[in-house]
């Protein structure tokens, strides 16, 4: 079967590969919130994270296209966001630059300009903690993770459930447009065609509904009562949290000293 | 006082939601440490009989299925689990976890096993189906579907049961792979009930087979003769292992194959 899974990278070995999953989603999530935080002006900050990142990237040795692609899903969003800011965000009103086009005047603003360079910078910082954490992380190990840091314990399950069974939806689905392309699916009337797609996504449905109910009879066979357990993990070695200290230091270094307005050279 | 009866069912009838009547009036006992082949037609009631031994189905009419002597209803439903290992189907379905590990430990998190005995529990239980300590971080979805059967199998060993209740085990294996879960089953010293349509592994690892059909046990004996009681198989869509049909010759059932025509010189 043809797909692509989340974790295909996480099964390297590299330093960053090696670091505990706890403590790669804690640091992912701390370097997130301060890059939101950091004011839109300036430029260093901005850099500083992208550098951290960067030889973070390095280190955990990633082949450079699968990473790229997987940025590249973000971009959608982020290059919506940097078209869109300049125009339609006047702030306090100064126009950069316009433009005419015919009896129409495109302005661009100042503070958009401003908004959509830190738009960009912020979702470029966020996307590539959130890449890098999920292609050096085991999926299972990120889920854990994100348990111990006290993610609702549901949304985690039903995390894991789609995770389990969404490649076994994604193999049902192809076999039954697969036998619906045996018998010439593609060669009927667009009406025969759009009653054959309602079957699939029908029979997709019922499939799963009753799948739903097996596995939900696997578990009760084996002792479940609603309440899921998990396995235990074990501390954090010394070392790990010195580790963890001091990216956390750097990173809410960074953020503090943006903050203060400071514009002198890296810390 | 004896042993009480590893299974013990007294007329017992089920009938589905939509009105299906999947069992009806069956009575059956098994003994410990006895391996009992459930056989049948499509439809027979054979899933519908396993899902009985530990209250999946059934646990208001509980008083009429015995695992050990304890009635499967609401009281006893989490030590019935613990003795009976049902073994599903569809792999696919026993196996809902993100790690093989995860899933093995799922059954013995539930009894309220954690630390070093739930590991220590795991690891027997998947060296007991020899699958080797490299897959446990895998994902089931990356697993041969030979390996998922076993794990499946792990899941419930994990659990220390001390019966197995298997659905159609050697289904969509290939021979090797078949060969391997036979010899499993056969080195597994527990209680096993093993609803198959493989006859010839009814035949190899049950000394005796339950014949339902509409629900009802049709037949109920030694495999070797039941099995091979041409008339019996043929009325309930079933047919005899070629094995034994080969083991006597002067009984074959079926004409030779006519002799192929001779080239033309």
């Amino acid at each position: 079967m043809e797909h692509s899974y989340l974790d295909e990278l996480a099964g390297r070995s590299s330093p960053v590969h090696g670091i505990e999953a706890r403590l790669k989603a804690a640091g992912a999530f701390v370097l997130i919130v301060s890059a939101v935080l950091l004011p839109a002006e300036g430029i260093w900050p901005f850099a500083a994270y992208l550098a951290l990142l960067g030889g973070l990237l390095a280190l955990a040795r990633l082949p450079l296209a699968p990473v790229l692609r997987r940025l590249a899903g973000f971009a959608p969003f982020i290059v919506t966001a940097a078209v869109l800011l300049p125009f339609t965000r006047p702030g306090d009103g100064t126009v950069s630059a316009s433009l005419r086009l015919g009896g129409w005047e495109l302005r661009l603003y100042r503070a958009g300009l401003l908004a959509a360079k830190a738009v960009v910078l912020k979702s470029l910082i966020s996307a590539s903690s959130v890449v890098l954490l999920v292609s050096t992380t085991p999926f299972s190990g990120l889920l854990r993770a994100l348990q111990r840091l006290g993610f609702p314990r549901l949304l985690l399950t039903i995390i894991a459930f789609l995770y389990r069974y969404l490649f076994l939806l994604q193999g049902e689905f192809l076999r039954l447009t697969r036998a619906a392309r045996s018998r010439n699916w593609e060669a009927g009337s667009f009406r025969a065609r759009l009653a054959a797609a309602g079957g699939i996504v029908g029979s997709l449905f019922l499939r799963t509904y009753d799948r739903g109910e097996r596995v939900y009879t696997a578990m009760l066979a084996r002792g479940y009562d609603g309440c899921f357990r998990t396995l235990s993990e074990p501390p954090l070695r010394p070392g790990a949290a010195a580790a963890l200290g001091l990216f956390l230091a750097l990173v809410l270094g960074v953020l503090i000293a943006a903050l203060l307005g400071a514009r002198g050279p890296r810390p | 006082m004896s042993a009480p009866a590893a299974v013990e069912i007294q007329s017992l009838s089920y009938a589905y939601h939509d009105g299906t009547q999947a069992l009806h009036d069956v009575t059956l006992s098994v003994r410990p440490g006895e391996s009992v082949g459930l056989i049948g037609p499509n439809g027979a009631g054979k899933s519908t009989l396993l899902l009985h031994l530990n209250g999946s189905l059934g646990q208001a009419d509980g008083l009429r299925v015995r695992i050990q002597g304890l009635p499967v209803d609401r009281r006893h439903l989490r030590d019935i689990r613990r003795r009976v290992g049902l073994v599903f189907q569809d792999p696919e379905d026993q196996l809902f976890s993100p790690t093989v590990f995860e899933d093995v430990a799922f059954g013995p998190l539930n009894l309220g096993f954690t630390g070093a005995e739930l590991e220590r529990r795991v690891r027997r239980a998947l060296a007991a189906v020899e699958i080797p300590r490299e897959l446990e971080g895998r994902l089931a979805h990356h697993l041969s579907y030979g390996e998922k059967r076993r794990i499946a199998i792990a899941t419930v060993l994990a659990m220390d049961v001390e019966m197995l209740a298997l659905d159609e085990p050697t289904g969509n294996l290939d021979p090797a792979s078949r060969r391997g879960l036979i010899d499993l089953l056969l080195s597994l010293p527990l209680t096993k009930l093993i609803a198959t349509h493989d006859l010839e592994l009814a035949l190899e690892v049950c000394r005796r087979v339950v014949l339902l059909d509409g629900g009802r046990v049709a037949a109920d004996g030694p495999a070797a003769e039941i099995l091979a009681d041409e008339a019996l198989m043929r009325a309930h869509r079933l047919e005899v292992p070629l094995s034994l049909r080969l083991a006597r010759p002067h009984t074959r059932s079926r004409p030779r194959p006519p002799a192929r025509p001779r080239r033309a010189d």
